[in-house]
């Protein structure tokens, strides 16, 4: 770069025809200011050796000596030029315009590549036409130059098309709302790559702030070393950002990389020595365990930067510059987005998978989020149509394990210069980034995006009088407009699983099954310490939900989460009962045929659960019974509930269970959990539907033991 | 001498229970059932008791015509006529119980009478009974087929009923009786727009207006149907022709502005509202309709202005929580917006429950 900038001058020095306007730093100019030329020429020399200074230009160092030389003296194009540099080199990218146009004003030569970073500038200022001109101008001016930058060269095409993107990029903006997350979030210091678990109540984050632990600065950048922070949610706001202390924290840069969605698990990024590696921390509580690295699979020699677990915690996607071709020496290529299984039987993470080309670009490729909704992957690249830098695009995953083309999420969430970092809540509603943009703390901030849809239609009324014959004023029927969710198909569910008896936190495993195909689609652990747990029920499934404890009955609960469901969250706190005499236990995920008796075949993970307790407790006796709501005459409903139960027996009876174990009845309505009077009492129909979907059940009860 | 028997006719018009223009036409007595009582000896007082209570009838002082109908009933026990019009007496005082008695013992004493089943079937279409309101006419009908008001009342109870097809074929045995009678054609036109079928609505609808050229109802309902049918201009030509023969239609100048909005003329669509609520005040559709047409100029603080307006005059009126929600959305007062997504939800808006949840509203 340093050699580059210098043959950049050499045109300079050759172009005093525009000496009335560039204004040198001469005493024949500034013949009544000699002690102020002494000393902006001085700031000049300070500035150049950060500008030219090895083995890096610290442009930041550079500035402030220019800046005092440029007070003195605004006319000089290399000065202009120069600043301008500077600038395009900070976070401050965007003043570079105004020094580069006067640079090139006072001197059109001032650099031959002027119109390039002209084009760069006004580009991050999002002048899309300027841009494009001034790069087209450069192609064509260099078009036969044999001595031309080719590198500047293959950046002005990209940029090109670049810049054509952006255009039309904006001119279907995002419907968002872009707010810092303020004060007790955000300082002085840079803050970014902020995590979150899936219903965004707790964030992590890195920052570099004069805090740090053991309070160390990186030479090679000269910002502190980075930590990470966190911070919950307090009603509407959050608690003021606190160290996540040590073990995770150490003395060198801590980063992070991403959370579980249940908040249980974190992936952080330990420099290494420069070659940048992925390492997990479990939670129990509010404990972080000390991180461990990720299998050589995903940490390699070479630099992985970025990762996140799939919703089911199967898989985990990464970052990494490794070759594609596998080979394990060499230089690093630009980064692709990789993904590796989980091997139950190994216990190790397994078999890696490069994301096809359709995703992973010829350029870098950073920053993977998996959204809870199990098959949305938001990532940044720097290829694709991106407008500038890093954009951050989302694919789709659908049933067949195919990745859609990437979609760029758009201005003004996405900006010229780097866009990364982004998560989203489950909703879809919120998503959190990492900008530098005015307004702010200073240096990198971190940022909510609200993202509103589609513009919402308003809803108007007229009336008619339809029949001449009667004099009555009728509404017009207003077909409302379907609510096209095109984000958060999914459903949250979280809570806290206490000892029925205690009302301890208790720790338990979570299976969530396909009730239609039976299979087992993940597993989860409620919290040691304070038994909280989160899952993420993507739309599209009926889930059977088994809360399984030692020494206590299961606790099942079914949610059916249909496509293009609306997002909901469910927050259910679940409470254990111990297998002892008179304990009943609501059986959620049987299901019988519409107004019949019929074992539904979705019934049978909840039928073999029960068939396991039964054969684990050989001396159990059991009562099956039957509910219906109140909905029919209480003679029909009697009838339902007893055959339903007399069905459950003779499917435990066919597996095995001998019948002298085995009671049943049916109740019909007569003992309905909600009330007729009750369920008058909710305002939607939903609700209400529901209330009457609690009052339909099978229970077992226990006899004996 | 005798005195000459009352011949005149009176009307009823039963607005009270909405239904209207058909003359409700009772003829006191014809001719012929003058003749034929004097022939049965009818009593002079009886003659003179009923006359005057058909002159209170006509001047709706029905308690007084009831006391002249029971001192002619008090003369000449059977006669039918008097029972007949001291029935309409009762209903014209909402006596339903004594009007039907009435009703019933002319029917005792002819059987053959088809009016009195129509005036039963009015008393039950005036209580929204529709079906017993369609028995009575299908006795009426059954007696008198010829009759257009026995046709024309059954198919607004099938309309009431949405029992389109059957009042469609009333609508055009009314048709086949008079061809001319615009209250069909128009009627016709709006069960096809209920149906959805917005071409034979207008087929209909312009079917009523060429019969009867001063029907600002049919002209309205035409505008509606071309509005369903996205065409603006010609919605808002017809609304126009329903204003011009009612300068004070208030539900064309609201109709007409929707068609503006829609049309994208939205200062036209704000002139009509502000008509709407200049002819009547208290107009919550108007104020919202406005309000609408401020989001779409994205005029949010003019929209929340608007809906609270109509939350005034209507504090359960749904949209106006809904689309308030949406201004105070854009006006960044997300909190705000959920509180009336969740109202509107509550009022049965079932498309701000969707918002209420995808807004994580729950969730801030």
């Amino acid at each position: 770069m340093k050699n580059i900038i210098r043959l950049l001058f050499v045109s300079f020095l050759t172009t005093s025809v525009f000496a009335q306007t560039d204004t040198p730093f001469d005493k024949s100019v500034f013949k009544e200011q000699k002690d102020q030329l002494k000393e902006a020429v001085k700031n000049i020399s300070e500035g150049d050796k950060y500008f030219y200074g090895e083995p890096f230009s610290d442009y930041k160092q550079a500035l402030p000596y220019y800046e005092k030389a440029y007070a003195f003296n605004p006319n000089n194009a290399e000065l202009n030029f120069k600043v301008g540099i500077c600038y395009l080199n900070t976070n401050f990218r965007t003043k570079s315009l105004d020094y580069f146009s006067k640079a090139q004003k006072l001197n059109p030569s001032v650099s031959a590549d002027i119109k390039y970073y002209l084009g760069q500038s006004s580009q991050l200022n999002s002048k899309w036409d300027e841009a494009l001109k001034y790069y087209n101008e450069y192609l064509s001016d260099n078009q036969s130059n044999k001595n031309a930058n080719s590198s500047l060269m293959e950046n002005a095409r990209k940029r090109i098309t670049e810049c054509n993107s952006g255009k039309a990029l904006q001119k279907k903006p995002a419907r968002v709302f872009i707010d810092n997350l303020g004060g007790n979030i955000n300082s002085e210091y840079p803050e970014y790559s902020m995590i979150m678990n899936a219903d965004g109540s707790e964030i992590y984050f890195t920052t570099r702030r004069n805090t740090t632990t053991g309070g160390g600065v990186d030479e090679v950048n000269g910002g502190y070393f980075e930590d990470i922070f966190y911070a919950k949610k307090d009603g509407k706001k959050w608690t003021p950002a606190a160290n996540l202390g040590a073990p995770i924290n150490t003395d060198g840069h801590d980063a992070t990389v991403a959370l579980s969605p249940d908040g249980q698990k974190m992936l952080v990024y330990i420099d290494d020595k420069g070659n940048g590696n992925i390492y997990e921390s479990i939670r129990t509580g509010n404990t972080w365990s000390k991180p461990k690295k990720l299998d050589d699979i995903i940490s390699s020699p070479f630099h992985e930067s970025s990762a996140c677990y799939s919703v089911d915690g199967k898989r985990l996607y990464f970052i990494s510059n490794r070759p594609k071709d596998g080979s394990k020496k060499g230089a690093g290529g630009d980064r692709d987005i990789y993904y590796v299984t989980w091997n139950a039987e190994k216990s190790k993470w397994d078999n890696l998978v490069r994301l096809p080309d359709n995703i992973n670009s010829q350029y870098d490729e950073d920053g993977i989020f998996v959204h809870p909704d199990g098959k949305t992957l938001y990532f940044s690249s720097k290829g694709h149509n991106s407008m500038g830098g890093y954009d951050i695009f989302y694919t789709v995953l659908d049933e067949k394990g195919n990745f859609s083309n990437p979609v760029n999420i758009g201005w003004p969430v996405n900006t010229p210069d780097d866009d990364i970092f982004f998560t989203m809540t489950a909703s879809g509603r919120f998503g959190y980034m990492t900008s530098f943009r005015e307004k702010g703390f200073g240096e990198k901030d971190l940022y909510k995006v609200t993202f509103l849809g589609e513009p919402k239609q308003p809803l108007l009324n007229t009336e008619d009088i339809l029949l001449a014959g009667l004099d009555v004023i009728k509404q017009e029927k207003t077909i409302e407009p379907i609510v096209k969710n095109d984000r958060g198909e999914l459903a949250l569910l979280k809570g806290t699983i206490y000892d029925d008896k205690t009302k301890k936190p208790l720790y338990a495993k979570i299976e969530l099954y396909d009730n239609v195909t039976g299979a087992l689609l993940a597993e989860f652990e409620s919290d040691k310490e304070n038994g909280r747990y989160m899952l993420s029920l993507p739309a599209g499934k009926n889930y059977g939900i088994a809360v399984k404890a030692d020494g206590y009955l299961f606790h099942s609960e079914n949610f059916d989460i249909p496509k293009g469901a609306d997002y909901t969250e469910y927050n259910k706190d679940v409470y254990m009962k111990k297998i002892e005499v008179g304990e009943v236990i609501v059986l959620k995920n049987i299901f019988y045929d519409l107004g019949k008796h019929t074992l539904r075949p979705e019934s049978k993970s909840e039928l073999d659960r029960l068939i396991k307790l039964m054969n684990d407790n050989p001396t159990l006796k059991i009562q099956i019974s039957g509910h219906t709501d109140s909905r029919g005459s209480d003679q029909s409903n009697k009838e339902l509930s007893l055959n339903r139960a007399k069905e459950v027996v003779n499917y435990l009876v066919n597996a095995g269970i001998a019948a002298a174990r085995l009671k049943y009845e049916g109740y019909g309505e007569e003992q309905l959990i909600y009330s007729d009077a009750d369920i008058a009492k909710l305002k939607t129909t939903k609700e209400k539907e529901a209330a009457h979907q609690e009052n339909r059940r099978t229970e077992f009860k226990i006899l004996s033991k | 001498m005798r005195k000459t028997f009352f011949l005149v006719c009176f009307s009823l018009l039963l607005y009270s229970n909405g239904a209207k223009g058909q003359n409700s036409e009772v003829k006191v007595l014809t001719a012929e059932e003058l003749e034929e009582l004097r022939n049965q000896q009818l009593p002079a007082e009886a003659e003179r008791a009923y006359n005057e209570g058909a002159s209170a009838f006509i001047s709706k002082n029905y308690q007084e015509a009831i006391t002249k109908f029971n001192e002619a009933i008090e003369r000449y026990p059977s006669f039918t006529r008097a029972y007949l019009s001291r029935g309409m007496s009762y209903a014209g005082l909402k006596s339903k119980e004594n009007a039907f008695k009435d009703f019933d013992k002319v029917l005792e004493l002819d059987a053959t009478n088809s009016l009195a089943n129509y005036e039963k079937a009015l008393i039950y279409f005036q209580d929204q009974n529709y079906q017993k309101a369609i028995e009575e006419l299908n006795v009426a009908i059954s007696k008198n087929d010829i009759e257009l008001k026995y046709h024309y009342q059954r198919a607004m109870a099938y309309f009431q009923l949405e029992d389109y097809q059957k009042a469609i074929a009333d609508l055009d045995r009314v048709i086949g009786i008079n061809p001319d009678f615009a209250y069909a054609y128009n009627d016709k036109g709006s069960i096809y727009k209920e149906l959805g079928e917005m071409d034979k609505a207008v087929e209909n609808y312009k079917l009523a207006v060429s019969k009867d050229a001063t029907s600002k109802i049919a002209y309205n309902n035409l505008g509606a149907a071309y509005r369903k049918q996205g065409k603006f201009d010609l919605a808002i030509e017809a609304f126009t022709n329903a204003i011009k023969i009612d300068k004070d239609f208030y539900i064309a100048y609201n109709n007409r502005g929707y068609a503006k909005l829609e049309k994208g003329d939205y200062n036209g669509a704000i002139a009509d509202f502000d008509e709407v609520t200049r002819l009547k005040h208290d107009y919550a559709f108007a104020y919202n309709n406005k309000a609408s047409v401020y989001i779409k100029l994205e005029k949010w603080e003019e929209a929340v202005k608007e809906c609270d307006k109509a939350l005034k005059f209507n504090p359960d009126y749904g949209y106006a929580y809904y689309n308030r929600g949406i201004a105070n959305e854009m006006l960044h007062q997300e909190e705000k917006s959920c509180e009336d997504w969740a109202k509107a939800a509550e009022l049965g808006v079932e498309i701000a429950n969707s918002y209420y949840s995808n807004s994580e509203c729950n969730n801030f």
